[in-house]
């Protein structure tokens, strides 16, 4: 029944869609009549068409009420002010994010380094005994108070134990090689006094001796060893490094 | 003052339900007939267009009056029925599609339009009708969405391509691939010669 005639199919198929017309019918009739598979074919389609379009029903049902009525229970108006305040929802949420991201990622550290660049530091002992405990300033040198943005673990950090050592190396070699270990530890308040010839960062406690054999340091012996520095349940240390010029 | 589709959108979207209303009245016949061809339950097909009512209201907003109002909803008609019909895996009902149905409390009822029985001697026959309809029903998605909104709904190509968001040629192609399949199966059923 298949006809392998295509471009009569393809024929037959137009005239069905487009609501069989009778001037088509006419074209179609002449290769029909000579044609027996195309004949077949047309005849088959023409049933087909013929109950698919028996099968139209013409309904008559009754779904506002029940439409409108859920709509005013569950949405009392679904327009743009939900669009706003999804927009409004979608930003605050970006925002935290990023703040979050910001704060955990270490972006912080970075703020805070620039911003105690012109801070002093304020020894509470004498520099002399080689072991300083001291208020890790920030960015305002007159005040003991750390900003509100910081971390509450910073908050909680007032007296570190601040740690003294030389390095060989130059300004630019050494902030080199702080900012590869700031990758692998935790390197917080970042202060380069390069008229001092003097860098100083504050790190955990337990990362002291890791961060001491990665950037090469040496124990200044100008100042007192800290003997107990690993030992102390300080989370934080301050190490202060003396660069070459 | 009878508005137009567009009209009763943006009214509705502003919050005006009995916009809305009209807009339900409208369309809510052809949408049911499109739903009960695919999912072939009175119950499911009701739900059916309660729920793309719904949908769209909620949508109103993201309706960019490029097409028309009644290809937009009858798109939301027919997914919405097909994700049920996949849901529930009611391929096989026993429901025939064109019985009349009616509710106890007259909410809704079913003509079948007399004019439409009226068909050639051969078509005539009951059974043919009721052998397509089984037909139909072992075609792929594809081709069932065709021949129902185009051979059934008798909705024009260009409204088809519109619900299905696929080109004119391909809602052509795939008319005739389905036609073919059709035939195909009735004859494998013995009721083409």
């Amino acid at each position: 029944m298949m006809t392998k005639c295509r471009k009569c199919k393809k024929l037959i198929n137009e005239y069905l869609n487009h609501g069989r017309p009778a001037e088509m019918k006419e074209k179609l009739d002449m290769h029909l009549s000579q044609c027996t598979s195309c004949k077949e074919y047309f005849d088959s389609m023409h049933i087909i068409n013929s109950s698919l379009k028996a099968l139209k029903i013409d309904y008559n049902i009754n779904v506002k009420d029940t439409v409108l009525k859920k709509i005013a229970e569950g949405n009392p108006k679904v327009n743009v002010n939900k669009k706003v305040y999804i927009r409004y929802a979608a930003t605050f949420a970006c925002m935290a994010i990023v703040i979050g991201v910001y704060f955990m990622t270490g972006g912080f550290n970075n703020f805070k380094k620039n911003a105690i660049d012109t801070s002093t530091y304020e020894s509470a002992n004498d520099q002399t005994q080689g072991t300083r405990y001291g208020i890790a300033s920030t960015s305002n040198p007159e005040s003991d108070e750390i900003p509100d943005f910081a971390p509450n673990s910073l908050k909680s950090m007032e007296y570190v134990t601040v740690l003294n050592y030389v390095s060989d190396k130059n300004y630019e070699e050494i902030i080199q090689d702080i900012n590869i270990a700031s990758g692998e530890y935790t390197i917080l308040e970042l202060n380069s006094e390069t008229a001092k010839n003097e860098i100083s960062f504050i790190s955990y406690n337990t990362d002291t001796d890791k961060l001491v054999e990665k950037l090469n340091l040496k124990k200044d012996t100008n100042w007192k060893s800290d003997e107990c520095t690993t030992g102390r349940t300080d989370e934080y240390v301050k190490l202060v490094i003396v660069y070459s010029d | 003052m009878d508005y137009s589709d567009v009209q009763l959108i943006n009214m509705s979207i502003n919050g005006d339900t009995d916009a809305f209303g009209i807009l339900i009245e409208r369309y809510q016949n052809k949408a049911y007939a499109i739903s009960i061809k695919i999912v072939q339950n009175h119950d499911d097909a009701l739900d059916c267009v309660q729920d793309s009512f719904i949908k769209a209201f909620k949508s109103l907003d993201q309706f960019n009056f490029q097409s028309s109002f009644n290809t937009w909803l009858y798109r939301i008609v027919t997914n919405t029925s097909l994700d049920l019909l996949r849901k529930n895996k009611k391929y096989q009902s026993n429901i025939p599609i064109e019985k009349p149905i009616t509710d106890d409390n007259d909410d809704y009822f079913i003509q079948i339009e007399d004019e439409k029985a009226n068909i050639e001697d051969i078509v005539h026959s009951n059974e043919t009708v009721k052998a397509v309809r089984r037909a139909i029903n072992e075609l792929s998605e594809d081709f069932r969405k065709v021949i129902i909104l185009f051979e059934i709904e008798q909705l024009s190509l260009a409204e088809v391509s519109q619900i299905l968001k696929i080109p004119v040629g391909t809602v052509k192609s795939r008319l005739f691939r389905a036609r073919d399949k059709l035939a195909s199966i009735l004859k494998d059923k013995g009721t083409f010669l």
